[in-house]
């Protein structure tokens, strides 16, 4: 008997489903982790000459259009590869010396020579008449074909580096070239680009002319060698799909919370937000309570004692506006019609116009649960002696507010979810707070679902912690 | 005690259903004054006008030397001197029967807890209740709600006792616990007033017995005379209705 039953207990559909989603996991962290190992190894061994083979193809096709002095230089460049060893990723490590010139130090030996070159270009084309500006093309032109020369003259040096090889698919490679591995295979490339750049003077015809804002001269001598298309620092990431997404979430939330403006992580406007949330939901809530409460007695009063008739009117006259007109333009009258001008600031007026909108909804909850106590105990407390308002006080009140508690429950839900309108006044709640990080990373996943989560669980807590104040108030109920 | 003069009480919104329709009566202290008759004859509206639960139309009541029909007079001062007993009990739910005892006592007489407690169980002891003082009313049978409803009422220490149809309410095998109760209550010495169909009980304990019908009273004498001898064809009717 026992044993069918705990088997029984066992077989529940809320068990069911969460083993399924529980093997569902399993299952699709096997398939990431084994697809992903698959995906990490290479096809094909390869040998050193096959090595060497696929780094010469690759420089050779390293530099594009434009710089046939770099074209020169790469396909003149002897690779000698030492050693090839697998690594992860898909790629291998190919250590090898390669035969290149020193670039750099044809241009700082040279440059003079350079400027004096586009100098007289430009002397002549004066003399010409041509008043078009020269540009650094034609800069080029002139200057290239002694370049050339230059560094078909130039004596070569050997180099050790260090070159990543990639394998995208079977017999399909390709090169990881860092700034250092190209500035390596280009002779000081970067060195030879600082240097023309940052030159002030140069001496041409043997007087000093000042070169230091001629970037026609010097990007005319730059692009002699420049080299526009390499891959530079995108390392290809053979992942699966599947990987890529997660590293790709992880990217995104380290960039939407962790990231840091001004020494603060971007997660602290949520953080602030979910303060100023909590804030204006608990302040309106009271104020709602003691409104509505205050409210629903006086209309409760009016009805069944024919007393407060002036009070009633106000009651419903403060009813029909709270409920006839939106809460955000009630927000906005009450914040820059009524208390900008008289200084408050855009948290209390989100509290006092909550705490009026949501006492209108409380009162008539309310309401309907004080008319929902028999009659008898009302007349029960005046028989002992006590007033109309004490015996509403300690006799009324407290069972009218058991019966109604799950529908001030779902009211306070409700207002924690409407307080988001409060960032139209500037208020930093838990809504503006995601908003501003989503203008500063301009991604919206993130953010916004943060906040519909953080929502969410402030929501569940809330009605959690009703349910057990419930459970307290229905101790006089069980039978 | 109570002297009634000429109380009319009206109901409906022109006051076209006339239940009280003037009655003079006078009730001394010590007595136990029952109050009998056919349903829709005015007796329950009679009680609540006594503490004027119901605001009569018309006439005057006086309790001891103050006019509780006066405007100007303080009903809740004087409501705590007149105890009252509901035919739904109307016990107060969300409070256990300790707390409703002692809450009129606290508040209102001001009494100390401890000793508004001590009075209390004094009281349910009374009602043969004293091992119920922490149960919540949900929990207690209609007997047992009724015992309680009347410790309550006793709790005020009051100089007049009001039983607004205690059994109607209850089990049949229920009645004869609160009646003890009530019984035991008279032999006390409390005043009374007291509306029931137990005409058992009316004959036992009633020192008067009032029949009351079409919003007058229609006879009014000891248990003795208006049981075995009734000079009203109405009583006569209803005696005979009802034996």
């Amino acid at each position: 008997m026992n044993n069918t039953k705990k088997k029984k207990k066992l077989l529940t559909t809320k068990n069911v489903f969460f083993a399924l989603v529980a093997l569902a996991a399993i299952v699709f962290a096997v398939y990431v982790i084994i697809a992903q190992s698959l995906a990490m190894k290479v096809t094909k061994e390869l040998t050193i000459d096959d090595a060497k083979a696929i780094v010469e193809e690759k420089i050779a096709e390293l530099p594009k259009e434009q710089a046939e002095s770099a074209s020169f230089l790469a396909e003149n460049i002897k690779v000698d590869v030492k050693n090839v060893e697998k690594s992860e990723k898909k790629s291998f490590i190919v250590d090898c010396e390669i035969e290149t010139l020193d670039l750099y130090d044809i241009v700082s030996q040279n440059i003079d020579r350079y400027f004096g070159l586009a100098h007289e270009y430009e002397q002549k084309r004066t003399e010409e008449g041509q008043l078009m500006k020269p540009n650094s093309t034609l800069i080029r032109q002139n200057i290239v074909d002694d370049f050339n020369k230059d560094i078909e003259q130039a004596e070569k040096s050997n180099k050790r580096i260090v070159i990543k090889i990639f394998e995208i698919s079977e017999n399909n490679y390709q090169l990881y070239y860092t700034d250092e591995v190209i500035n390596a295979i280009f002779g000081d490339y970067r060195k030879a680009v600082e240097l023309i750049n940052n030159a002030e003077t140069c001496t041409i015809e043997g007087k000093e002319v000042s070169i230091k804002n001629n970037s026609t001269y010097k990007n005319g001598i730059i692009e002699c060698f420049t080299l526009n298309n390499y891959e530079k620092n995108v390392e290809p990431d053979p992942s699966i799909p599947a990987v890529k997404w997660l590293n790709s979430v992880k990217d995104s939330f380290e960039r939407n919370f962790l990231e840091k403006d001004q020494g603060r992580p971007r997660y602290m406007y949520i953080v602030d937000g979910i303060k100023n949330t909590i804030l204006v939901t608990l302040a309106s809530l009271f104020i709602g309570i003691i409104i509505g409460f205050i409210v629903a007695v006086i209309r409760v009063t009016n009805d069944t004692t024919g007393a407060l008739d002036f009070g009633a009117w106000i009651c419903k006259l403060y009813l029909s506006i709270m409920r006839g007109t939106p809460l955000m333009i009630q927000l906005l009258i009450i914040y820059f019609v009524i208390l900008l001008p008289a200084g408050v600031g855009s948290v209390p007026s989100a509290i006092i116009c909550f705490g009026l909108n949501s006492g209108a909804y409380v009162s008539e909850i309310v309401r309907g649960g004080i008319m929902s106590v028999d009659k008898g105990q009302m007349e029960a407390g005046r028989s002992l002696g006590f007033n109309y308002i004490r015996t509403m006080y300690h006799i009324v009140l407290p069972q009218a507010f058991k019966a109604v508690l799950p529908s001030l429950a779902n009211e306070f839900i409700t207002l924690l979810k409407e307080t988001s309108v409060a960032f139209y006044i500037g208020v930093a709640d838990l809504t503006l707070g995601g908003l501003k990080i989503r203008s500063i990373t301009y991604s919206s996943f993130m953010p916004l679902v943060a906040i519909a989560i953080i929502y969410l669980i402030l929501v569940l807590g809330l009605s959690k912690l009703v349910s057990i104040l419930e459970r307290r108030l229905r101790k006089g109920d069980n039978r | 005690m109570i002297t009634v003069r000429g109380l009319y009480k009206d109901f409906g919104e022109n006051d076209e259903i006339k239940v009280l329709r003037g009655i003079d009566e006078h009730i001394k202290k010590g007595e136990k004054v029952v109050i009998i008759g056919p349903s829709g004859g005015g007796k329950s509206t009679f009680l609540r006008c006594l503490n004027r639960l119901e605001e009569p139309t018309g006439g005057e009541i006086w309790f001891g030397n103050e006019c509780i029909t006066d405007k100007k007079c303080d009903i809740n001062r004087l409501r705590m001197k007149m105890g009252m007993v509901f035919q739904h009990f109307n016990l107060f739910p969300h409070k256990s029967v300790m707390e409703n005892i002692t809450l009129a006592p606290i508040k209102l007489l001001k009494l100390p807890k401890e000793q508004a407690e001590k009075e209390a169980m004094e009281l349910l002891a009374m009602v043969g209740l004293a091992d119920k003082a922490s149960a919540y009313p949900s929990q207690l049978s209609g007997g047992q709600k009724q015992r309680v409803a009347i410790a309550r009422a006793l709790a005020m220490k009051p100089d007049v006792m009001l039983f607004d149809e205690p059994t109607s309410a209850l089990d049949p095998e229920l009645v004869g616990e609160v009646l003890n109760v009530m019984k035991k209550l008279a032999h006390d010495g409390m005043t009374m007033v007291c509306v029931t169909h137990e005409m058992g009980f009316a004959k036992e304990v009633a020192t008067r017995v009032l029949f009351m019908c079409d919003g007058k009273i229609a006879e009014s004498g000891t248990p003795e005379e208006l049981f075995s001898n009734p000079q009203n064809p109405r009583t006569q009717q209803f005696l005979q209705s009802i034996l």
